[in-house]
Formats: structure tokens, C-alpha cells, sequence
């Protein structure tokens, strides 16, 4: 991605028709301005579009955790329920494992919303993920590639959030730890 | 109190001619120095910004928090008595 201050005049004036965002020539004392809108446009649309990414998966992740606490006491009933199950929308070797989780439906009918989204949003600019665009047969294989795709555009690194988190804990640690060993001290000193 | 000030109605009145930056509404000298160093030491500077966004509210708005750091009711004094000023003159 070049940066928005790389680009010419002409090039600004129609990302911000782009983003239909109101605008008037873009001249030297109007760049920074307008440059500085069609930023936050830009990471508004990344969160918008990792919003309903993130949302998707969640459906994603309920649908499993339901069906397989159903299918777990069922597997000793009906174990043929499974291979209906696969034969129809996958063919593919992972089957197995999908059968065991019992995601079978989920994924036909998540898909078709998925592919709608996907539609949607396949018509927006150029940080949406290719992969998405592909229909992906699996679950777990769209979630991996969708998860891809915000951590690539990640402006603080993980390892940083981590270690920020990290200190935070150990800092509220400290503080409790110093409140547990004050009432000692209190009955020492009253003693 | 009237709804605009005392130097709304100030600048308003007549030309702005070669007033300086500090007499617009809104603008006092910690904003104006700030504009002064930015290149708008003029009035009429500021009125070409303000042309050039094209008279809008937002954009004007925008452009002189980031510019000076003006806040929302000094944003909206000086949005209000440029636009009163291109109503009456321009």
C-alpha cells in the first residue's frame, strides 16, 4: 500500500469521491486535511469490515460448541447420521474430522450468508483478503485466513500487546500482594 | 448576552481588508500566533482556506482544529463569522 502522501493531487481527489467523503480541490494547504480524512475512512472500513468478520466467526464457533454436546451422547445411536452428513457437501479428506465435530450444516447455511457478505464486500477497496473471495469449503480454513487477514494489517505488534498485558498483570499483582501483607503488619505493630 | 460577540459583529460590519488573523471571531492570540506560523497571518488567508473548502462546516472545522487546535466553540465562532462575512461581502 503507498502511502496516501506519495500520491498526486488527481489521485487523492478520487479516493475521496471514493469514499464519498465532501471535498474541495486538493491544493497544498487542503492535503494534509484531506488526507488525514480519507485515513480515518480507510481504518473505519478495516474495523467495519473485522467487525463482521469476527461476528461471523462467532456464529461459526456457537454452532459447533451446540452440536457436538447433541451429537456426542447421540454418536453410540446413530452413527450413520455422520456419513449423510459428509457425503452431501464435502468431499474432501478433512471430512473426518468435520463429521466428528457435526459442522455439517452449519457451513451450508453459514456459507450462503458468508457469500452474500463476501459479495458485499467484495465490491469495496483493496484491503479486503482475497481469500475470502474463494468459497471455502471448511470452517476452520476461512476463519484461519480471515484471522490472516487483520493481523497482516495490525499497526501495533502482538508481541507488544502481549508484553503491555503482561505488565499490567504484574502491577496488579504487586498492589495485591502489598494489601494481602498490610493487615500483618498492622496486628504487628499493634502487638 | 446576544448570540454572536462583540467581535463578530466587529468583523462583519466592513471589509476585512488587511485585518490580521486575530480579529476573526473565535481566533484569540494563542490560535492566532499558532496560525501566524503556519502562514495565515492574514484574515484574508484565512478566508482563501475557508473559500477553498468550499465553505463547508465540517471541513472548515476540521482543518482549523487540526491546524491550530482551536476547540468546537472557537471552531464555531470563526466558522460563523466568516461565513456571515461572505454572505454580506463576496
Amino acid at each position: 500500500m503507498s502511502t496516501l502522501s506519495s500520491r498526486s493531487d488527481q489521485e487523492l481527489t478520487s479516493l475521496l469521491d471514493q469514499y464519498e467523503i465532501k471535498h474541495g480541490p486538493v491544493v497544498e494547504s487542503t492535503r494534509k486535511l484531506y488526507e488525514k480524512k480519507l485515513l480515518d475512512a480507510m481504518s473505519k472500513e478495516e474495523k467495519q469490515g473485522k467487525v463482521k468478520k469476527l461476528s461471523s466467526d462467532k456464529t461459526y464457533y456457537r454452532e459447533e460448541e451446540t452440536e457436538t454436546f447433541f451429537l456426542h451422547p447421540a454418536q453410540h445411536t446413530s452413527p450413520i447420521h455422520y456419513e449423510d452428513f459428509s457425503d452431501g457437501d464435502n468431499s474432501d479428506t478433512q471430512t473426518k474430522y468435520s463429521s466428528v465435530m457435526g459442522t455439517k450444516r452449519s457451513p451450508s447455511k453459514r456459507e450462503k450468508f458468508g457469500d452474500l457478505s463476501r459479495q458485499i464486500y467484495s465490491t469495496e477497496a483493496t484491503y479486503r483478503n482475497v481469500s475470502q473471495s474463494n468459497p471455502s469449503p471448511l470452517p476452520s480454513s476461512t476463519r484461519s485466513a480471515q484471522e490472516k487477514a487483520p493481523e497482516a494489517t495490525r499497526y501495533i505488534p502482538l508481541w507488544f500487546q502481549f508484553l503491555v498485558f503482561l505488565v499490567f498483570a504484574g502491577i496488579l499483582y504487586y498492589v495485591f500482594a502489598n494489601m494481602e501483607t498490610l493487615p500483618k503488619k498492622r496486628l504487628e505493630i499493634k502487638n | 448576552m446576544s448570540s454572536t460577540s462583540q467581535k463578530h459583529k466587529e468583523f462583519v460590519a466592513e471589509p476585512m481588508g488587511e485585518k490580521p488573523v486575530m480579529a476573526l471571531a473565535g481566533i484569540g492570540e494563542a490560535l492566532g500566533g499558532r496560525l501566524e506560523s503556519k502562514g495565515f497571518d492574514k484574515a484574508y488567508v484565512v478566508l482563501g482556506q475557508f473559500l477553498v473548502l468550499k465553505k463547508d462546516e465540517e471541513l472548515f472545522r476540521d482543518w482549523l482544529k487540526d491546524t491550530c487546535g482551536a476547540n468546537a466553540k472557537q471552531q464555531k465562532d470563526c466558522f460563523s463569522c466568516l461565513k456571515e462575512w461572505c454572505d454580506s461581502f463576496l
